[in-house]
């Protein structure tokens, strides 16, 4: 089957020159693939390297070295440790979500239109955009309340939700999720679940951060440990 | 991968005050940190400024003041003149014509049917002689619309999108308060629709909530109209909030450019890096 990922070598260190040009190796050398409609767990304490390894990916930071060949539906083989800001930007708005640990809201846009412009980028009327915000915001369980509400003043766990909604429902082909359930309770965790393994079944490859153990067994098909910004090998069984 | 769409090509763009030498812009500069010359004296507002604008697409200008952020939109909006370089505008002329050097006549034409600019400060966009409506009215008529009727509708039309209320488009923008008056400058700007807006510290000096709505218009007339916008601002949650790339200016210079996340999350330059930690 086709890599949607293949990571080759790709190490970051971050420089800080404000701190005496302070270095420090987030991650060093890396190798691993995603295949297509594959879910990848990212486990490892916290400071492992795991939010900056799927940052390099998604561009948030800038790799020093290394390959990240993604294999893009629309664009064939790009190395996204070298794509330039357009490319990266089109990618963003195709195919590829980052659902981030926290929600950056935006002041005055309602939950709906939040998720909604997801959509709305993609080329969907604010109306669609809107309908399809709804449904995923009541299968996530959202208060309706909310829905035409400011996100600043959610609690951590709506905040969540709206995040989760937010990243999955353009049904990107790539998706990458920093802690999707962790202030959620049992049943909404399992609704998230369901989500994510829904969007596997349609052909999205998925890598997820997370510490919570019900859910990376519930949905990894396979497990990448890191440990100092390094892949921890898996002891033979 | 297409992606080679341009509307506003800048290569070289420079702007000297005062008298220069050879040496003018190699003795000034981030590695300085001074953008006047020891030699001459001479101010170096912008040197050598490179970058692209696609359509649609909100670039930000983030710097301290004194960068050199507010002279490159002035000069690409023709409030500052006799710069050295080249701007090139997509769909203007053979979009090979340096708008810098074009006659003033055309200078006026691109003002006015290509281009819309919001000032800081209210005063410098409207006329507050005339009536919020007829400053509307005065920018519409420049693009070549004649129908009062017509205009009437419009200024109404934008003064509702901007939430200006509309009982009010007979009044001066005095009596406004800062919010209004801001408002009604973004309509006025965008009364000819023009592919390329110059947005420059906009919400500087409004509270908070007034700030939150100008921003929130701003991003649905983005939206809606897609319209590019260039975005000069010293606060980075403005820049954070409205822009996907963003150029960062120092004494002059560009010292770093990219993906506006990348910007404030993994900033590479080291005034990047003070700018983004000592945010709030």
């Amino acid at each position: 089957m086709e890599h949607t990922i293949e990571v080759k070598g790709l190490s970051k260190r971050f420089t800080m020159h404000i701190l005496n040009d302070k270095v420090i190796h987030a991650i060093q050398n890396l190798d691993f693939f995603i295949k297509e409609g594959e879910i990848v767990g990212l486990a490892g304490k916290s400071g492992a390297g795991k939010s900056t390894l799927i940052k390099c990916i998604y561009r948030t930071c800038i790799p020093s070295k290394g390959e990240i060949i993604y294999n893009s539906k629309k664009f064939g083989k790009i190395d996204l440790a070298k794509a330039d800001d357009y490319e990266i930007l089109a990618l963003r708005k195709s195919e590829m979500t980052y659902c981030s640990q926290f929600l950056s809201v935006i002041p005055r846009v309602t939950a709906i239109d939040v998720v909604a412009v997801s959509l709305v980028s993609k080329g969907e009327s604010w109306g669609n955009a809107r309908q399809i915000a709804k449904e995923y915001l009541s299968k996530l369980g959202l208060d309706e309340e909310l829905w035409d509400a400011y996100p600043s003043t959610f609690s951590g766990g709506e905040q969540q939700r709206i995040n989760v909604a937010r990243a999955i429902i353009s049904k990107p082909h790539f998706l990458l999720i920093d802690e999707p359930t962790a202030s959620l309770d049992q049943k909404t965790k399992d609704i998230v679940i369901n989500m994510v393994l829904d969007l596997k079944n349609q052909g999205t490859s998925v890598l997820c951060i997370t510490h919570d153990p019900y859910t990376m067994e519930h949905i990894a098909d396979r497990v990448i440990e890191l440990k100092d910004g390094k892949i921890v090998e898996p002891a033979l069984s | 991968m297409d992606n080679k769409e341009w509307l506003l090509k800048v290569e070289n763009l420079t702007k000297i005050y005062g008298e220069h030498s050879v040496n003018t812009l190699d003795k000034t500069g981030p590695l300085f940190n001074s953008n006047q010359c020891p030699e001459t004296g001479a101010i170096v507002a912008c040197a050598n400024i490179d970058f692209t604008l696609h359509p649609g697409e909100v670039l930000g200008i983030v710097g301290e003041s004194g960068s050199g952020k507010s002279s490159l939109v002035n000069l690409l909006f023709f409030d500052l003149m006799a710069p050295a370089g080249s701007a090139c505008l997509k769909g203007y002329k053979n979009d090979n014509t340096n708008i810098l050097e074009v006659s003033n006549q055309q200078k006026r034409f691109l003002r006015n049917h290509k281009m819309g600019m919001v000032y800081q400060n209210p005063r410098d966009g409207l006329n507050f002689r005339f009536s919020s409506g007829g400053n509307i009215a005065e920018k519409l008529l420049m693009a070549g619309n004649f129908h009062v009727g017509s205009i009437r509708e419009r200024a109404s039309y934008l003064l509702e999108s901007t939430e200006v209320p509309v009982p009010r488009m007979d009044e001066t923008p005095e009596s406004f308060s800062g919010g209004m008056q801001q408002r009604v400058q973004i309509s006025k700007a965008i009364a000819n629709n023009p592919p390329l807006l110059f947005l420059d510290e906009v919400t500087t000096g409004l509270d908070v909530s007034v700030q939150a709505k100008v921003l929130d218009m701003i991003r649905r007339l983005q939206q809606d109209l897609n319209i590019a916008m260039i975005v000069v601002s010293h606060d980075l949650s403005v820049i954070r909030m409205l822009t996907d790339r963003t150029i960062v200016m120092k004494n002059g210079r560009i010292v770093e450019k990219g993906l506006t996340d990348q910007i404030l999350q993994d900033p590479q330059h080291g005034y990047t890096q003070l700018l983004v930690s000592s945010l709030l």
